[in-house]
């Protein structure tokens, strides 16, 4: 028996359901008749690193901690890029769980997947933390094995569409799917040679070209290339078939026994603008930049200079090259480091005279309390101070249209609880539609509304629900089911007739299946805490 | 299934470590495991010497690339 879980990460219910209506995704739409479907409800805001964190785990982001891509230290204004060492810190995988009970399992592009688990079976790490010279493979040959079946294996993706030409695009185009196929060929081997009684097989390639080309499908959008042909706002669809493709071939191989889970983490949709968290948090008066010479130099140039040089470059087409450059000189031998000198950022924080910053994208506040080597909002102020935040939040407005850009601001503990209450956010802030909150890399200290990165993305209410299928003989017709993105850990282990390990937050979702009973919840942690023994005196030996 | 001995004293160690670590139901299973696991991180780390750790300039270029930067 063989439990698939598929994640299509990005992939919005509505496209699926368009590509169902036109019949160009039969094997989606044979899903949906013959099985259970629903939506799959992401984390909070739906960033990828903490719902894939979530899926992994079975547990809330408030119990693994894992809340961003880029995650503030305790106490401490530093912050870190998340990687596997730090969720299995904190929590242990579901396929690390089935390992320690003797299961196989196979694994790919699981964010945050590096290092690989050194599981049974096979682990492919994901394309987000995987250094571009680092082994992506465990069993280490199964990297040359996958690398010599296919003529450039890309961990991740293409990205990179900048251009606004109908020529440009399709040499876009063609790249891309020239390598979601051979991606898609290199994981059918891998069903095919390893066998696991657990597949976790993810494929970014929806969220990454919605991201580059989403505003195709939308005419109304501010960058709309009106010199491409509305046509092309087909391809996301076609992308899909490639995958519709992909699963015809994986129901019609799979046994009566098998079970396959196909989920995306998150939705998608337009981003018309950004907001510079950071920017606006100064013009609020609650962050402080320093008064030394060259941080009012970089402020004068941020809001007077570098904006005209910005458009002058987009236009030249140099600008992604430009701005790259300068982003990874740091120092060298000239001693110069030019992304310190040319950008705003927490370097150019006085922390003395801030109340609260942001460290990442999508939202999440940090309130500069007295834990922090240099913070001002005392304990007994606290509660005081962060009402008046969120109500200051919440009536954001723009500056032009006077339009409300902020949903809601929560309290922290109200989303993630107090577990890691020394790096999760103080405030989330969810954006309205269209919005998304940008990562402050730098910042015009006198604007606040910036464009976004990318034309499409996922961060409103709207994006927070994913797709959700499951398919095979002891699957019950059933709809409109919700899944939490916790939820697949124990019901994919409850499936397989494991115990579901004690601590997890989601459930086995008894009702999608016709006929298999709830697990046993056991404790785990004995098996855990042997393995890690193991590996510490292992590798302690070399 | 190969049957091994065990001598007394390792058992009884085994057995208590069992009965402390909380998943284990008999000695005999925390044994199967250790020596499963054992083979399995010694096989890993022959394959695999170089441990290596997260690169945050890559990560900064992929997540610059993928619009979150």
């Amino acid at each position: 028996m063989t439990v698939y879980t598929i994640g299509l990460d990005g992939v919005p219910p509505n496209l699926i359901q368009d590509g169902i209506d036109s019949g160009r995704l039969p094997t989606f739409q044979k899903m949906k008749e013959n099985g259970a479907n629903g939506f799959t409800k992401s984390t909070v805001p739906p960033v990828s690193m903490m719902a894939w964190s979530t899926f992994a785990t079975g547990k809330e982001p408030g119990n693994h901690g894992v809340f961003n891509f880029l995650m503030k230290g305790e106490d401490s204004y530093e912050s870190t890029f998340a990687d596997s060492s730090l969720l299995k810190s904190t929590a242990t995988p579901v396929w690390e769980y089935l390992d320690s009970r003797g299961l196989q399992t196979g694994v790919m592009n699981i964010m945050p997947g590096f290092p690989a688990s050194k599981t049974s079976g096979f682990h492919i790490t994901d394309h987000i933390t995987t250094p571009s010279d680092g082994d992506f493979a465990f069993p280490p040959q199964l990297q040359s094995e996958i690398e010599e079946k296919t003529n450039s294996f890309q961990l991740g993706p293409l990205t990179g569409f900048t251009g606004d030409s109908e020529a440009s695009l399709e040499s876009y185009v063609d790249q891309f799917f020239k390598i979601e196929h051979e991606r898609v060929d290199v994981v059918k081997s891998l069903i095919e040679d390893y066998n696991c009684p657990a597949m976790f097989l993810v494929f970014s390639a929806p969220d990454v070209f919605l991201h580059e080309i989403g505003h195709l499908l939308d005419p109304q959008h501010p960058e709309y290339p009106k010199e491409i042909p509305e046509a092309y706002s087909d391809l996301p669809i076609q992308l899909l078939e490639l995958f519709d493709d992909f699963l015809e071939w994986l129901t019609e191989r799979m046994s009566e026994t098998d079970i396959l889970l196909v989920l995306s983490d998150h939705g998608h949709g337009p981003i018309y603008e950004a907001v510079n968290l950071n920017a606006w948090l100064y013009q609020s008066g609650y962050l402080s930049l320093d008064s030394s010479p060259l941080t009012q130099l970089k402020q004068f140039g941020y809001n007077h200079i570098y904006p005209k040089a910005e458009t002058i470059m987009k236009k030249l087409k140099v600008y992604h090259q430009v701005k790259r450059t300068l982003a990874r000189d740091s120092g060298g031998d000239s001693g110069i480091d030019l992304a310190k000198f040319l950008t705003i950022s927490q370097d150019d924080i006085d922390w003395k005279e801030t109340q609260a910053f942001t460290v990442a994208g999508d939202g999440q506040i940090y309130i500069n309390t007295t834990e922090h080597p240099n913070g001002i909002i005392s304990p007994a102020d606290y509660e005081e101070f962060r009402s008046q935040l969120i109500k200051d939040i919440e009536d954001m407005k723009h500056t032009k249209t006077g339009e409300s850009i902020i949903d809601e601001a929560l309290k922290g503990e109200d989303v993630y609880g107090s577990e890691y209450s020394g790096t999760r956010p103080d405030i989330v802030c969810i954006p309205n539609p269209k919005y998304r909150i940008t990562f402050p890399q730098t910042m015009q200290s006198d604007s606040f509304l910036v464009s976004p990165q990318k034309p499409a993305g996922h961060s409103s209410k709207e994006e927070q629900y994913g797709i959700f299928y499951a398919y095979g003989d002891q699957v019950d017709t059933i709809s409109d089911i919700t899944m939490s993105l916790a939820d697949y850990a124990p019901t994919v282990m409850g499936a397989l007739g494991m115990p579901i390990p004690k601590g997890m937050d989601g459930r086995f979702r008894t009702e999608i299946f016709t006929d298999i009973a709830s697990p046993s919840v056991e404790e785990y942690q004995g098996r855990i805490k042997a393995k890690k023994a193991i590996q510490s005196l292992v590798s302690n030996i070399n | 299934m190969t049957k091994i001995d065990v001598p007394k004293q390792t058992y009884n160690s085994v057995e208590r470590v069992a009965k402390s670590l909380d998943g284990f139901e008999e000695t005999e299973e925390l044994i199967l495991y250790i020596l499963s696991e054992f083979c399995r991180e010694i096989d890993g780390e022959i394959n695999d010497k170089n441990e290596q750790d997260v690169n945050e300039d890559d990560i900064e270029e992929r997540l610059e690339d993928l619009g979150y930067l």
